[in-house]
């Protein structure tokens, strides 16, 4: 299993996707890092009681918001088109024909595949995070402790591992282009998801949108996990958004509401559902 | 004799239709096997299901005593795939050593082997490369490097031979003889049916998904011996004198015949003393003999008699 696991590394190391995602991660958080300086310069020299404490820190929750919203999505395409031709192109190209009658299980080679990219994964995942995060504390006057930044980075940590279980799944039955299409498309609709139950509309209006929300989010958890992320990194429960001016401030980049523990539960079993269900299809596809 | 590889009833149904139906087939220790077949027969679809590729949709396979495809199988089979790939990023050695590891052949054990099974095929020297630079009949090597790596009881070759050039088609063709000799099982699958007949005790013949005929290359090839005399100054009335004079039942017909008496004559004979004994006759009745010659049944006029004359039934 390990054997397959390190093998999926050597690829990313041969095929130049470390190298070439090295350097457009730079040219990003340079970018970014740019940005950030030149806003909270701006913030700097306003007049003195023109930015009030609350303001500062909206202004931080906004900086933060949008590096880890961007880098969501760059961690989201990276391990969606990772792994979208792991079974599919494998199959097509013969390469598993040589590997699958040696003497490992199905499901092994499954485990192994899912251990490789998404370590990769969380490996890109923590780079991302933590590099936004610091870009942020080095520029902004932006309240962060250990606990809520651990808790945060446990939340965005579980959105490759959700795309990359689904993307295999995808690659089981669909060529590579579709697979990759298709979790995309399934990642998108968790944002329409997002986005619906920031809508306001009258009461059972926004009950039917609420359930459509609830829905895609029970179909893809990524962009919950993302708004639970946010929510840990403005403080948690000891800091309410729901509804508040830092909720409006950051507008898209926040959830209207905030997905509670079971769901995070539920996340994970959903990983674990679709790991095994994965394992279980492969092993008795025909090749 | 203890049987290798069984089938029975073994069969694959495909959406399509295409697949293979109702296999019945037992391969003896020590045999190669060659499985001929006109494309889209089925012989890759009968080869996965034996290496547990493929789920049969019905019968019973066993490979060593065992369902094919159970793990404790696939520890004692090699296959070489038709339309494998490895993986091109790494080099033929790095390739070797995946393979070994999922082999679970140990550290000095599997160095030795790599090394030994790089110098079977034919790429010492080339074994840093990248896969990448590696010409199709070089990948066919590694192919078959690797599926001699655990040291097989049972080799499964599909279409072995198909890229490589007549000399690296004759090395494989030793190797396999050699392996063989050394009580190695050998299913080939192979359209090559030069080296079916230097190289196979026995073959099936599949069709449409069916075993069409099966049995010994040596029955096929030899049914029963015909010689061909190429003679001058053949006469009719030469005919009946040789049939009455001959001491042992035999069978003379005239195949050719020019109006100066240049003829050949097809003469069933069953040994060399019979052959010697007509061709005294022949030149004691002033026939002259320009040459005798052994007549061969080639696998190919097998292959096309059959495979034409069922595409003809199936009309």
């Amino acid at each position: 299993m390990m054997s397959i696991a390190y093998m999926t590394w050597i690829e990313i190391l041969r095929k130049r996707v470390l190298l070439v995602t090295t350097v457009l991660t730079m040219a990003f958080l340079g970018l970014y890092m740019y940005a950030v300086h030149a806003m909270a310069s701006s913030l700097a020299v306003a007049p003195p009681g023109a930015v009030d404490l609350l303001n500062h820190f909206i202004h931080g929750a906004l900086f933060l918001a949008i590096g880890l919203y961007t880098a969501n999505f760059t961690v989201a395409y990276l391990n969606i088109f990772s792994a979208a031709g792991t079974i599919s192109a494998e199959i097509e190209s013969g390469l598993l024909l040589a590997i699958l009658p040696r003497p490992i299980s199905r499901w092994k080679v499954y485990l192994g595949k899912f251990i490789g990219y998404g370590a990769w994964g969380l490996l890109y995942g923590a780079v991302m995070f933590w590099s936004v995060v610091l870009i942020v504390h080095m520029n902004v006057d932006f309240p962060m402790d250990a606990t809520t930044l651990v808790k945060g980075f446990l939340m965005f940590e579980l959105i490759p591992l959700v795309l990359v279980s689904l993307s295999m799944i995808a690659s089981l039955y669909l060529p590579t282009l579709g697979a990759g299409v298709a979790v995309t498309l399934l990642f998108g609709l968790g944002l329409i998801g997002g986005f619906i139950q920031r809508v306001n509309l009258t009461s059972s209006a926004q009950a039917a949108l609420d359930n459509v929300g609830l829905i895609t989010s029970l179909i893809m958890p990524a962009n919950p996990l993302y708004y639970r992320m946010v929510y840990e990194l403005m403080g948690g429960s000891n800091f309410s958004l729901s509804g508040g001016q830092t909720n409006n401030m950051l507008g898209p980049f926040c959830g209207g509401s905030v997905p509670s523990n079971a769901f995070v539960v539920y996340s994970i079993v959903y990983i674990c559902a679709a790991l095994l269900w994965g394992a279980y299809q492969f092993t008795r596809k025909d090749i | 004799m203890t049987a290798v590889i069984e089938t029975r009833g073994l069969t694959k149904e495909f959406r399509g239709g295409r697949g293979v139906r109702n296999i019945d087939l037992k391969i003896e220790q020590g045999q190669v096997f060659g499985f001929l077949g006109p494309n889209g027969a089925g012989k890759s679809t009968f080869v996965k299901m034996l290496v547990g590729l493929l789920h049969p949709t019905s019968g019973e396979a066993y490979v060593l005593g065992l369902p094919a495809g159970a793990l404790e199988v696939r520890k004692r089979i090699g296959y070489l795939p038709e339309l494998f790939r490895y993986q091109e990023w790494l080099s033929a050695e790095e390739v070797l050593r995946f393979h070994a590891r999922l082999c679970k052949l140990d550290g000095v054990y599997a160095r030795e082997r790599i090394r030994q099974v790089i110098g079977d095929v034919g790429l010492s020297g080339r074994e840093q490369e990248r896969v990448r630079n590696y010409s199709k009949g070089m990948q066919q090597r590694l192919g078959l490097a690797c599926a001699l790596l655990p040291e097989p009881e049972v080799l499964f070759l599909d279409e072995p031979a198909s890229a490589l050039d007549p000399g690296g088609r004759y090395e494989v063709r030793e190797l396999l003889t050699r392996l063989c000799a050394q009580g190695m099982t050998v299913f080939l699958n192979t359209h090559l049916l030069e080296d079916v007949e230097s190289i196979c005790s026995d073959v099936a013949l599949l069709m449409d998904g069916t075993i069409l005929a099966q049995g010994s290359v040596e029955d096929i090839l030899h049914p029963e011996p015909v010689w061909d005399f190429t003679v001058g100054g053949w006469s009719k009335s030469a005919m009946a004198d040789l049939e009455s004079a001959a001491e042992f039942e035999t069978t003379l017909t005239v195949r050719k015949l020019e109006p100066s008496g240049a003829a050949v004559l097809e003469v069933k004979l069953t040994n060399a003393e019979q052959v010697a004994w007509l061709n005294v006759q022949l030149v004691q009745r002033g026939i002259s003999v320009y040459a005798i010659e052994e007549r061969k049944n080639r696998l190919e006029s097998w292959f096309l008699h059959l495979t034409e004359s069922r595409s003809g039934d199936s009309k």
